[in-house]
């Protein structure tokens, strides 16, 4: 910055040496001419002056140094003048009238340098308040520059640069050429104004580049008077990151994601309005309250820092709770904030409320579920239909082996017959044969009659009865083979049967086939025990006493029919087996080996299940297994009446 | 004593031979055979059997068929029938030896003694 001028400073030396002097004058007067001079009556006076005038010379006064000097050459001056005039002049009124304009002087001259002194010493002040600021300007990392009425009188290198110019390039220049056509009608308002605060202006640079300038303005003095100062900022970058913030901002105050996020503590630092309305909470009501006010008591667990350190994408379902206390289903996923540096300043969490989700969910589980339990009932009726559709082939097909079969048959045993008549009585041997060959021939024919039989089409006979009453029918049948078989009997059958859609012919033929097993199967002094009691729910395949095999439940009370033999059991590797058709296990010629098969059958067009296994105690367990609806019956056929 | 003229009528040739050689051995009948269903009407017609054992299951015309021609002709309307059948299944034959089509039937294989005495039986009638 320029300077003002300076008052010269004096010299002691020189102020010294003056005075010293002008000392020296009177004194060697006072020598070389004592007569007209009475130096030593004159002394006094001129030691008077001495400490004046080493004060004035130390001081640099030179003024008053002058002063008093030419005031002792005067004096001298007198002194001489008397020794030629041969006069002492040196008292008296005339010597003061001569000394003391000098005195006067001297004293003005005093005061005056005091008073240049004064304003030396503001002029020092000013001069090192102007440096400083000057220094501390030319520090500054803002663009100064001082102006008056838009005319640039002064700015730091850092405003040149801001500008694209050289510092010397400024001065001079109109604030004009650094603004942009739109921002000059604001500029010139301001300018007039000369009002403190801030304003946004576009500022353009030398090379006709662009930025967003913020402008700063104030008053300051300089040079004795005051001008404008102006800071200029560079805000572009800063107008961008604002903007996109706002943006950003804008983005999360909108949407229907609810966004928290919260501090290393787990404090709420920013919640955008959907989440604070998803919670039934006003946004002012969140910040700075633990995030655990949206969890379930049971759950308020604050996140430890080395979870949060593992934290990335976090997402999990949950149950959050609302400012009423009522809860909602959500999903939450929470990420880490990491600062620039790496470190972890936060965490970000998104909640969304999925009860409809939930809801829908349901409704498919719901769906899915009684689809798959039509799905399963559909497959059951598709394998009956199957095992119709079988049966019905395998009855043409029983039909015309039948057919077939039958008239050899007949062949064979009217031939057996014929010869019987003829050569029978003659031989032992060939009576024996014929015999032999009229079993063979009714044994055939009682397969085919018990395959044809198998493979017929039934049809139930269904009427209400009571299923006790069958058991004991059907046991009463059998009282001859159980007594000829040293058997025991037990029967335990519960009271509370309710009556049954039933086809009491078939099911007695069912019976009579499963006692006869067990008859069969058990040695003398064995047991056979008959069982009916209704449970509430069945788990078919596993009997009462636990024995392990493939269960099916069916869900709805059901009527238990048993029968025990205490026999030999059924041998492992028939176990799977005892329902195929002419599956025995009899010696040949005893039984077809239909009857189970046929059982099945029937017990299966019942509805029911026939469950046949072994006892872990030993013996067998026959099991039929009925369904009780409490629906009404409708007719015949058509219901599942009996399961 | 008069043998009885029985017409048997039945696709299986061997059948109707060693059935009509034992009817024949046992010297009460007079036996003629016949193995395709639409002949029966003319043999018949014929023969002028006293009882005609008809076999239900035959190619072409079956012996339902021949028992309403039967029924239709004139001649042959009042002849007894006895139906000899492979098809009746063991649940079907019930205590009481009901009929088919209102005439009685027998189920082969069965005894010849058996059909002696059925044809008797019904010759009665």
């Amino acid at each position: 910055m320029p300077t003002a001028p300076r008052p010269r400073q004096g010299s002691p030396a020189r102020a010294l040496a003056l005075s010293l002097a002008a000392l020296a004058v009177p004194v060697v007067a006072g020598v070389a001419a004592p007569e007209t001079a009475d130096v030593w009556g004159d002394l006094p006076w001129i030691l008077a002056l001495v400490p004046a005038l080493l004060l004035s010379s130390l001081r640099g006064w030179q003024v008053i140094s002058v002063a008093l000097a030419l005031g002792m050459v005067a004096l001298a001056a007198l002194v001489t003048v008397g020794h030629v005039i041969d006069r002492d002049i040196t008292s008296g009124p005339l010597v003061l009238f001569v000394i003391a304009p000098y005195i006067a002087i001297a004293l003005g001259a005093g005061w005056f340098s005091d008073v240049t002194r004064q304003q030396r010493l503001t002029l020092d002040a000013q001069r090192s308040a102007d440096e400083r600021i000057r220094r501390f300007a030319e520090a500054s990392f803002e663009a100064i520059v001082i102006h008056d009425k838009g005319t640039l009188l002064d700015a730091n290198a850092t405003f040149a640069r801001l500008f694209g110019y050289e510092p010397v390039e400024i001065p001079g220049m109109h604030f004009m050429t650094l603004a942009t056509e739109e921002s000059r009608e604001l500029l010139a308002a301001k300018m007039n104004e000369a009002a403190a605060g801030s304003f946004e202006a576009v500022g353009r640079r030398k090379d006709g580049s662009t930025f967003i300038a913020e402008l700063r303005g104030g008053a300051l003095s300089y040079d004795g008077g005051l001008v404008a100062v102006v800071t200029v900022r560079d805000i572009t970058q800063r107008r961008r990151a604002e903007d996109a913030l706002r943006r950003l901002e804008r983005a999360l105050e909108t949407m229907q994601l609810g966004v928290t996020m919260t501090d290393l503590e787990g404090r709420i630092t920013y919640v955008n309005p959907a989440d604070a309305t998803m919670h039934g909470y006003a946004v002012d009501e969140l910040v700075g309250r633990p995030a655990s006010i949206y969890a379930l008591p049971v759950i308020r667990r604050p996140l430890s820092e080395t979870h949060l350190r593992k934290l990335s994408s976090w997402q999990r379902e949950s149950t959050n709770m609302r400012k009423d206390g009522g809860t909602f289903p959500v999903m939450l996923r929470s990420d880490v904030i990491e600062s620039s540096d790496g470190q972890v300043v936060g965490v970000v969490t998104t909640c969304e409320d999925i009860t409809e989700r939930k809801a829908t969910e349901e409704e498919l589980k719901k769906a899915s579920g009684s689809l798959r339990k039509s799905g399963a009932d559909l497959l059951v009726f598709q394998e009956a239909l199957i095992e119709a559709e079988k049966m019905e082939s395998v009855g043409r097909l029983a039909a015309g082996v039948a057919h077939e079969v039958k008239n050899p048959l007949m062949t064979l045993l009217t031939g057996v017959k014929f010869l019987s008549m003829h050569l029978g009585s003659r031989d032992e041997k060939i009576s024996g044969l014929l015999t032999d060959m009229a079993d063979a021939v009714a044994r055939a024919d009682t397969v085919i009659k018990g395959l044809l039989d198998f493979a017929a089409p039934r049809k139930l006979d269904l009427t209400s009865n009571d299923l006790n009453a069958i058991v004991e029918r059907s046991l009463d049948m059998m009282k001859h083979e159980i007594a000829k078989g040293q058997i025991a009997v037990v029967s335990e059958l519960a009271p509370d049967i309710p009556p049954l859609l039933l086809d009491p012919f078939k099911l007695q033929q069912v019976l009579l086939n499963l006692v006869t097993n067990a008859v069969h199967a058990t040695p003398p002094g064995g047991r056979i025990t008959v069982r009916t009691f209704v449970h509430a729910r069945a788990e078919v395949g596993v009997p009462a006493d636990g024995n392990v095999g493939p269960r099916r439940t069916i869900d709805m009370p059901s009527v238990f029919l048993e029968v025990d033999d205490t026999g030999t059991g059924i041998a492992l590797h028939a176990e799977t087996k005892i329902f195929d058709p002419f599956f025995t296990t009899k010696p040949a010629g005893q039984g077809t080996g239909l009857g189970l098969s046929v059982s099945r059958q029937i017990v299966h067009m019942h509805g029911g299940e026939l469950d046949i296994r072994n006892r872990s105690g030993g013996g067998v367990r026959a099991t039929i297994v009925f369904k009780l609806f409490t629906e009404d019956r409708t007719n015949g056929q058509e219901a599942h009446p009996a399961g | 004593m008069d043998k009885k003229r029985i017409l048997l009528v039945d696709d299986e040739a061997a059948l109707t031979r060693s059935l009509g050689m034992y009817l024949e051995a046992t010297g009460k009948f007079e036996i003629r055979a016949v193995n395709r269903g639409g002949e029966a009407i003319r043999v018949a017609r014929e023969f002028k059997p006293h009882l005609v054992l008809l076999d239900l299951m035959m190619p072409e015309v079956d012996g339902t068929e021949v028992a309403e021609r039967m029924k239709a002709d004139p001649e042959l309307t009042a002849v007894p029938i006895v139906f000899l059948t492979a098809l009746v299944k063991k649940s079907e034959v019930g205590a009481d030896g009901s009929d088919i089509g209102g005439h009685p039937f027998l189920a082969k294989p069965v005894d010849p003694e058996k059909v002696v005495e059925c044809i008797e039986r019904n010759l009665r009638r």
